[in-house]
């Protein structure tokens, strides 16, 4: 656009430039309507002046009626000089964002007359006064706009504990449309709005990680981040009168930097590992306690057996002693001597007796051994 | 002929004419210069006025000059904080335009002012952070820091008369350089190291503490156990003995014969040679009648 082009020190857009002073749109239509003809020679004063007398000579003189043998030809170079002027003219206000303009419908158009704020309207087709005297900027003030920041070292940030966090994270912002003069602020007011955006984002997120520690930026802080981050970069854009409003600040990666990553890992392996242990160990525990009661129960259980059989056969033996006594104390001489001579009897019918008289003069003889083998052959 | 004279003079006309008129955007300041002379600032700061405007034809130049916040990046530098630690840091600066005929004795245009605002950073971040701990330029202080930074570059923005504003200073980076920041990665290597193994060995005591404990439990119970069972086999003995000696009181004499019978009968074998006398008691009818 051939109004502001011109910045500082290049001098005024209308202030130079000779061929200025050519009627603006007297020139070809590629020309913009306006003045950005800079790169064309100037046409020689005199032949203009001569083209254009014939020219006008046959537009004003048609009706004037000269009556020169010239006029015919003359008549004829002016209709086509009229026409191409209206055609121009048409091309002028026809073309699309000069005589009208079309608003999309994720856009405003501002309309600038000479610069100088003039309307906003809303989506559909609009007329305004051709370009250069009107001027449309069509902003895309309902798109959101996403910068992603971080990924590679740009992304590494300090953290309050003096470790160093890989940090990714996505600025999702719009056109502030919240107050009515978001969209001219947004126009106006800064330079560059997505690097503004992108630079005041950065900078807050670094100023919230080199607040935080290490594992709270990693761990459960992820959300608070997002959130004061979000809050630092609006308060940060009001200030500037940016007209942006920040929708979301998403964080997408917060976790400790490649090279320490694993000794990241390791320590949740190592949290599971004692966790197995603790379990193993607890697993073992239960075993040898329900062994060692099972143990319990069988020695308790084998002495209270113990205690009761042998006072049962106590008791047995006492009662059978009880009862034979009670028999002896009625007649104990003859009881004892049958008791006696029974069990002798019994005794000496299953052994080998031999009967021997102590008061024999010779030492007797003892076949020890052959007793012994009739012993045996008797028991077979 | 006349008529040439006629389209001459229009086109003098409309060529002065448009070379007396001036268009400022709303984005735009301008300053007038009239024959060299800086006159006028228009549609600057505080005295918003865009639009169509007139000046002297030829004579005066018009000077267009941003009127919007604009940005000014410093990249890394690196800068030694009070407690000799060297910081990389990348700064980002914010100024606007306010008063154009200064800003253009001065420094001309923005390259010019880029130059002058570097060099006034440069020095601004250096004083400040010279005066305190890479600590704090780290982490703690950093809005206040951004403030005194700030405060700085706008002093010597000041005495200089760079007709411009400051808005904003802010610190992106403030970071160790490489060779430290690889010092900070093994650092934070082995610190994980040291958790994960002291996890470990906690997992591990923990583990031998529930064993332990489990097996004082067991050998409790099991030595419980013995005392109980050496107790009641102990009742059990003592109520034998108690028994027996309720019942063999009676009379201890027979309980001796009856008990030395039951003990022949049960000591002797089949087969077991026995040598008796013939004058034993048993044989007493053996070889007279009337007995020994």
């Amino acid at each position: 656009m051939p109004w502001n082009d011109n910045t500082g020190g290049g001098g005024g857009p209308r202030g130079s430039g000779g061929n200025n002073g050519q009627n603006p749109w007297g020139q070809r239509p590629s020309g913009g309507g306006g003045g950005g003809n800079g790169g064309q020679e100037p046409p020689d004063l005199d032949e203009v002046v001569r083209q254009m007398q014939g020219q006008l000579r046959g537009m004003f003189g048609g009706g004037g009626g000269s009556g020169s043998g010239g006029a015919k030809g003359g008549k004829g170079g002016g209709i086509g000089f009229s026409l191409i002027i209206i055609v121009m003219i048409a091309i002028w206000i026809g073309t699309p964002g000069s005589g009208w303009y079309q608003v999309g419908p994720n856009e405003n158009g501002v309309v600038l007359r000479f610069g100088e704020y003039s309307r906003t309207s809303g989506p559909g087709v609009h007329f305004k006064f051709p370009t250069p005297f009107e001027q449309v900027l069509l902003p895309e003030v309902t798109t959101t706009n996403t910068i992603t920041i971080g990924g590679g070292s740009a992304g590494q940030m300090l953290t309050r504990d003096e470790n160093i966090v890989d940090i990714d994270f996505a600025v999702q912002w719009r056109v502030d449309l919240s107050y009515p003069d978001g969209v001219r602020d947004y126009l106006f007011n800064v330079r560059d709005p997505n690097k503004t955006v992108h630079d005041v984002a950065e900078s807050a997120m670094r100023e919230v990680i080199g607040t935080s520690d290490l594992q709270f930026i990693i761990g459960q802080g992820r959300g608070e981040i997002s959130q004061r981050t979000e809050e630092l970069v609006q308060t940060t854009l009001n200030e500037y009168n940016a007209g942006i409003r920040v929708l979301q600040i998403n964080l997408q990666t917060a976790q400790a930097p490649a090279s320490v990553i694993d000794a990241f890992r390791d320590v949740d392996v190592a949290e599971q590992d004692a966790e197995r242990a603790r379990l193993e160990a607890t697993a073992r525990a239960n075993q040898v306690i329900p062994a060692a009661r099972g143990d319990a129960a069988i020695m308790t259980q084998a002495a209270e057996a113990y205690r009761e059989s042998v006072i049962a056969r106590a008791d047995g033996e006492a009662d059978r002693f009880v009862a034979v006594y009670n028999e002896y104390a009625l007649a104990p001489e003859v009881t004892r001597r049958r008791m006696y001579l029974e069990t002798m009897e019994q005794i000496l019918q299953r052994s080998e007796l031999t009967v021997l008289d102590g008061d024999a003069g010779a030492v007797p003889y003892l076949p020890l051994n052959e007793l012994g083998r009739n012993r045996a052959q008797g028991g077979n | 002929m006349l008529r040439s004279i006629a389209i001459l003079i229009l086109a003098v006309v409309g060529f002065v004419g448009l070379n007396s008129v001036y268009t400022v955007n709303e984005r735009e300041q301008a300053l007038i210069v009239y024959l060299g002379d800086p006159v006028d600032a228009v549609n600057e700061a505080g005295d918003d006025d865009p639009g169509l405007h007139f000046k002297v034809p030829f004579l005066t130049e018009v000077l267009i000059f941003d009127k919007r916040n604009v940005a000014f990046d410093m990249d890394g530098e690196e800068i030694q904080a009070s407690d000799q630690v060297r910081l990389v840091v990348d700064a980002f600066l914010r100024f606007r335009i306010t008063d154009p005929l200064r800003f253009y004795q001065t420094v001309r245009n923005e390259r010019g002012a880029e130059l002058r605002l570097r060099s006034i950073m440069d020095d601004s971040l250096r004083g400040v952070i010279a005066s305190i701990p890479s600590q704090d330029v780290i982490s703690g202080q950093r809005a206040e820091l951004m403030e005194r930074v700030q405060a700085a570059v706008e002093a010597q923005v000041a005495t200089q008369s760079l007709g411009i504003e400051v808005i904003d200073v802010r610190i992106l980076r403030a970071d160790l350089p490489q060779q430290i920041a690889e010092r900070v990665f093994q650092r934070m290597r082995s610190e994980r190291e040291q958790e994960a193994a002291r996890i470990r060995a906690v997992g591990n005591q923990e583990a031998a503490e529930i064993e332990a404990d489990a097996n004082r439990q067991a050998t409790i119970i099991r030595a419980e156990a013995q005392r109980d069972s050496e107790r009641l086999r102990g009742e059990g003995d003592a109520q034998r003995n108690s028994i027996y000696a309720a019942a063999y009181g009676r009379d201890p004499e027979f309980f001796a014969f009856y008990r030395s019978m039951e003990a022949y009968e049960l000591a002797v074998d089949n087969g077991t040679p026995i040598i008796i006398p013939p004058d034993s008691e048993f044989f007493e009818y053996f070889s007279d009648q009337d007995g020994g």
